[in-house]
């Protein structure tokens, strides 16, 4: 019996011990080559293991024999087996990390997708690396997560947030963003509000500033040594000095940006309304010769990167001026096809890092101003920037009521638009798009579409150009819209592209701008110029003699991405957007939307 | 039932463990059951558990980029398809124009538990990343026959077929007529010519000899690949070691850097900030006599030929790279996480067809991943670059295959950038960097 009794008590024991170091390895198994047993390393890595827990066992079989001798045997047993597994329990994750890294390599990062506005694009974009690389100093060199920072023109990524980001919004501005890292808390308050309703797909999660930047307005340097003195000086003040000494004033769209709307709605407490909208013409990045209003980060990087000798800018900072102050708003997606639960994490650990001093220091070098943190090496005069701050303002942007009262002013001091439209007709155009129509015919409907963007004074002109002709078909100063409809059905493209001739044509019957009118030329074209007499020189020659604003739209064969087109545009303060058959219709109303001031 | 209890009763009783196993007749009954037990198992159990031929029904919804065909003809595809299955209607979902936004929403959506896609259309560069995080479903049962063999290698990752190739590519050297008489076969042939038709001056529009897409973008990274074969150097070799320290790489990036600079270059000095639609224009321009681009260049340029009455035209042709080309295109994957992988490969398998390669070659001008395609007539008459292109295609190679692709075409970058600004010359940890880079790092 007694030889019975002891086999007994020896064997539950060597169960239970293999019992859990099985579990132990069985989980660290599954750990490691979670998911992918697909490649000959995971393989190995899981016969290693195997390997592992069969010597684990035998060795256990050794231990309990040595345990014999002890006195008090399963008191030491049970607590050298609790130490063990304590030991592996917290060793054995790292060691495992850092093994699977050694023999697959690193496992993928975590992909975050960061939306935010095109002038915070670079900086943001610089921040993200050195997020990516502080993961990676903590995880054997292995980022765990990866930042896509991308950017929407104007207010369109509020809009499309608002709208839980249609089809069309994904393929037009970018993925589904993790975060959203707008100008300014105002815009972002917008979007929050809207999306908060129980059906909403999406919640956008609010989030305090990261940092800020405050908008001023940039001057070429001989420039800003006759207008600045000692005093500090209002907006008011500056853009009636800088506007005496006949420097163009350049400044984002008031209702789409947060620089163009918060240096606006400064100006309109001290200047009437209509005086600055007869000062200051619309552009979206700095000119050569001209001043522009924007952040204080844009002109820093202005200066940095894209500017011989330097400064080409330096910042004037009006004592009354409202700062950009870029909250970080998580965003969270719940309908079934696009839930981003994977990104939450990482997306979380991006803010928090960007409270640290680490993070804030990667801010600062980028040009903007984290809170609590002194201006870095980069604010200096060679960037044309200032370390040192004297901001009346408490606030970052105009109360609800104030910025109401703003827009109602902007829209009522804003010069009517003058548009002459003209459209490409030659023998391309009549290429079928996929939905089996021409690309004219779409044109055509784009246009239509377009024409219900016009305010109570804008006012349009229309032709067409097809192999060496330019044909006006609507005279300048008509608004009703039918007009453009009947008159191109009686349309049929043929022939070459007579480009140049055409916008040096839509020049002269838009005239340029004056007090009370901003004109603007648009082409539609499918194609480079092929036959007019005039060189792309002479058409920007005459662009910058007017001084009206070209914009272009692409399709087909037609590509923003050559100089042909965005000499012209660029030359202009105007812009080169590259469009197909599907996005035509809401391309041409978006631009028309532009050109005539409003907000849509 | 007496027997039955004696014959147990006689048969020695199942030990503890250690007790060694001696009666043979345990064995032979073993045995015996153990094929009773398999045969019931493969006739009987197994057939229940077969997975079904039969298509899953509902709708497919393929991730890719945008149609950049002619006409969007994979539009007319899907549409084909949705019109003879309309159990299986599939769906394109269009990601933006650029590629790591299209990557970056795929491995976001991928990432999570819901089935929210059935069908990657994948970069070439990607399908390492995709197989090893388990993002696809490898492919059974496929007639892989009629592919081209490097399309159809850029499929697979680790020995396993992850998807079928969609449309491929590879770069191609233009070149004016006037300027050029015969092929070049290496580097110093285009150094030669070009530095003779500068040197002749018959051309006041030429800038330089040859130009390619040197921005900081993917592209830097094919056509610095591109440069270094052609001396034939390599940056990755078979194995996966990296082997970019060699004279032969240094040759080839001195030629670039040494081309970029002096006053009448070999290489055009834009070019350094150049991308396809630029340097495209730069030759149509008549600013160098050889360019470096991939066959949609050849429709733009024919394109606008046609149109232009009165312009001095440029007259010109299309031959391979002097050294193996970057293989491009895409391939088409079944998500792992799709509820529908049979109907999901049967549209992918229609996709990739030669009727559908056909039309979408000869209409769309997206270059086929089936040979039969290049022999057919009208192909060939569309696209009279296309015998030239499928050479190049033939001997194209692929981009460093990993799952890292993209890290390592980051760090690649940073070294060429080195390079060209210090005389070709490469920096001290250019192997450490990249082959951190290989494993992720």
């Amino acid at each position: 019996m007694e030889d019975v009794d002891q086999r007994r008590s020896s064997t539950a024991p060597r169960y239970a011990g293999a019992l859990m170091l099985a579990a132990v390895a069985g989980h660290l198994l599954s750990e490691t080559a979670t998911g992918a047993l697909t490649t000959w390393q995971s393989w190995v890595l899981y016969g290693l293991g195997a390997g592992l827990l069969v010597l684990s066992a035998s060795a256990i079989e050794r231990l309990n024999q040595l345990a014999k001798r002890i006195r008090l045997r399963w008191v030491v047993f049970t607590a050298v087996l609790a130490a063990a597994a304590v030991l592996v329990a917290f060793a054995g994750p790292p060691l495992v990390a850092y093994g699977r890294v050694l023999v697959l390599g690193c496992p993928q990062p975590t992909e975050v997708r960061v939306l935010t506005s095109q002038d915070a694009e670079p900086a943001i974009s610089e921040v993200a690396r050195r997020f990516e690389l502080h993961t990676a100093a903590e995880n054997h060199g292995c980022r765990t997560a990866r930042l896509y920072v991308f950017s929407a023109p104007g207010d369109q990524g509020a809009i499309a947030l608002r709208s839980s980001w249609s089809a069309k919004e994904l393929r037009e501005i970018g993925p589904h963003p993790d975060v959203w890292l707008p100008d300014s808390i105002a815009e972002a308050n917008e979007v929050v509000r809207r999306t908060r309703g129980v059906g909403s797909a999406v919640r956008v999660e609010p989030g305090e500033s990261v940092a800020f930047s405050p908008v001023v307005l940039g001057v070429p340097p001989r420039i800003a040594k006759d207008v600045v003195s000692s005093t500090p000086e209002t907006w008011g003040e500056l853009l009636t000095k800088v506007g005496r000494t006949g420097t163009p004033i350049g400044r984002p769209n008031p209702l789409l940006t947060a620089a163009g709307g918060l240096a606006t709605a400064a100006l309109y407490e001290t200047l009437d309304p209509a005086v600055v909208e007869r000062g200051v013409e619309e552009a979206d990045r700095p000119r050569p010769g001209a001043a522009m209003i924007t952040t204080e980060q844009v002109v820093l990087r202005h200066n940095k990167t894209a500017c011989a000798q330097k400064p080409c800018l330096t910042a004037l900072y009006p004592s009354d001026t409202y700062r950009a102050d870029y909250p970080l708003n998580l965003v969270e997606w719940e309908a079934q096809d696009v839930r981003n639960h994977a990104a939450r994490e990482p997306a979380k650990a991006f803010r928090a890092w960007l409270g640290t001093q680490e993070g804030r220091a990667a801010l600062n070098a980028t040009g903007l101003r984290p809170a609590g943190q002194a201006a870095g090496a980069e604010f200096r005069e060679e960037f044309g920037v200032r370390a040192g701050l004297a901001l009346d303002r408490e606030e970052a942007a105009p109360d609800d009521a104030a910025q109401a009262e703003f827009e109602k002013n902007y829209e009522q001091a804003k010069r009517d638009g003058r548009v002459w439209l003209t459209l490409d007709a030659s023998g391309s155009m009549a290429e079928l798009s996929p939905t089996g129509e021409t690309r004219f015919a779409v044109a055509v409907n784009g246009v239509g579409k377009a024409l219900t963007q016009m305010g109570p004074e804008d006012t349009y002109g229309l032709s067409v150009f097809r192999d060496t002709e330019v044909r006006q078909l609507v005279p300048l100063g008509r608004r009703d819209k039918e007009a453009a409809a009947a008159a191109l059905s009686t349309v049929t493209p043929a022939g070459g592209t007579p480009l140049h001739q055409a916008v040096l044509d839509s020049l002269d019957r838009v005239g340029a701008g004056d007090a009370d009118h901003v004109s603007a030329v648009i082409a539609l074209t499918d194609g480079e110029d092929t036959t007019s007499p005039q060189t792309r020189q002479d058409v920007v020659d005459a662009v910058r003699r007017k001084g009206v604003r070209v914009f272009v739209i692409a399709v087909g064969d037609a590509s923003c991405a050559t100089h042909a087109l965005t000499t012209i545009t660029d030359a202009s303060g105007g812009e080169c957007r590259d469009s197909t058959t599907d996005t035509l219709g809401d391309d041409l109303a978006e631009l028309f939307r532009r050109v005539w001031g409003g907000s849509g | 039932m007496r027997w039955l209890r004696r014959t147990w009763a006689a048969l020695p009783r199942l030990g503890p463990p250690g007790v060694v196993w001696a009666n043979r007749s345990w064995l032979a009954m073993g045995v015996a059951v153990g094929i009773v037990l398999t045969i019931l198992f493969t006739n009987g159990v197994q057939p229940l558990f077969r997975e079904s031929t039969e298509w899953e029904k509902g709708k497919l919804v393929v991730l890719s980029g945008r149609d950049q065909s002619d006409g969007g003809q994979r539009r007319a595809l899907i549409n084909q398809w949705n019109a003879e299955h309309p159990d299986q209607p599939a769906e394109i979902v269009e990601l933006p124009d650029e590629a790591d936004g299209q990557r970056s929403e795929m491995v976001a959506r991928a990432r999570e538990k819901a089935d929210n896609v059935d069908v990657f259309n994948l970069d070439v560069t990607w399908t390492a990343e995709f197989a090893q995080s388990g993002h696809l479903r490898p492919l059974s049962g496929v007639d892989t026959s009629g592919f081209l063999r490097r399309p159809l290698e850029s499929c697979r990752y680790q020995g396993v077929l992850w998807a079928l190739p969609f449309n491929t590519d590879a770069g191609l050297l233009f070149y004016r007529k006037d300027l050029v008489q015969e092929d070049p076969l290496d580097l110093d042939d285009i150094t030669t010519t070009a530095t003779r038709a500068l040197r002749a001056g018959q051309d006041a529009r030429l800038a330089a000899g040859y130009a390619g897409q040197f921005a900081d973008y993917e592209g830097l990274t094919v056509n610095a690949l591109e440069l270094i074969w052609a001396e034939k150097g390599d940056v990755v070799d078979e194995s996966g070691k990296v082997v970019i320290d060699s004279e032969r790489t240094r040759r080839a990036l001195r030629w670039l850097a040494d081309g970029l600079k002096g006053d009448k270059p070999v290489v055009l000095p834009e070019s350094r900030s150049q991308t396809e639609p630029l340097t495209t224009q730069a030759f149509r321009d008549g600013k160098i006599a050889y360019m470096r681009n991939w066959p949609v260049a050849h429709r733009v340029l024919q394109g606008n030929q046609g149109e232009s009455a009165g312009r001095p035209r440029i007259d010109f042709g299309v031959t391979g790279l002097t050294g193996p080309s970057v293989l491009g295109g895409q391939n088409l994957a079944i998500s792992a996480k799709s509820t529908k992988p049979r109907a999901a490969q049967a549209l992918i398998e229609f996709l990739t067809g030669p009727r559908s390669q056909q039309l979408l070659f000869e209409r769309g001008g997206l270059a086929a991943t089936r040979g039969i395609v290049y022999q057919d007539s009208r192909v060939a008459t569309e696209h009279p670059y296309s015998s030239t292109l499928l050479d190049a295609i033939e001997d194209a190679r692929l981009r460093p295959v990993t799952p890292y692709y993209s890290r390592f075409s980051d760090e690649f970058r940073t070294i060429i950038r080195y390079a060209l600004d210090h005389d070709g010359a490469l920096p001290d940890n250019a192997e450490e960097s990249l082959t951190n880079a290989l494993q992720g790092r």
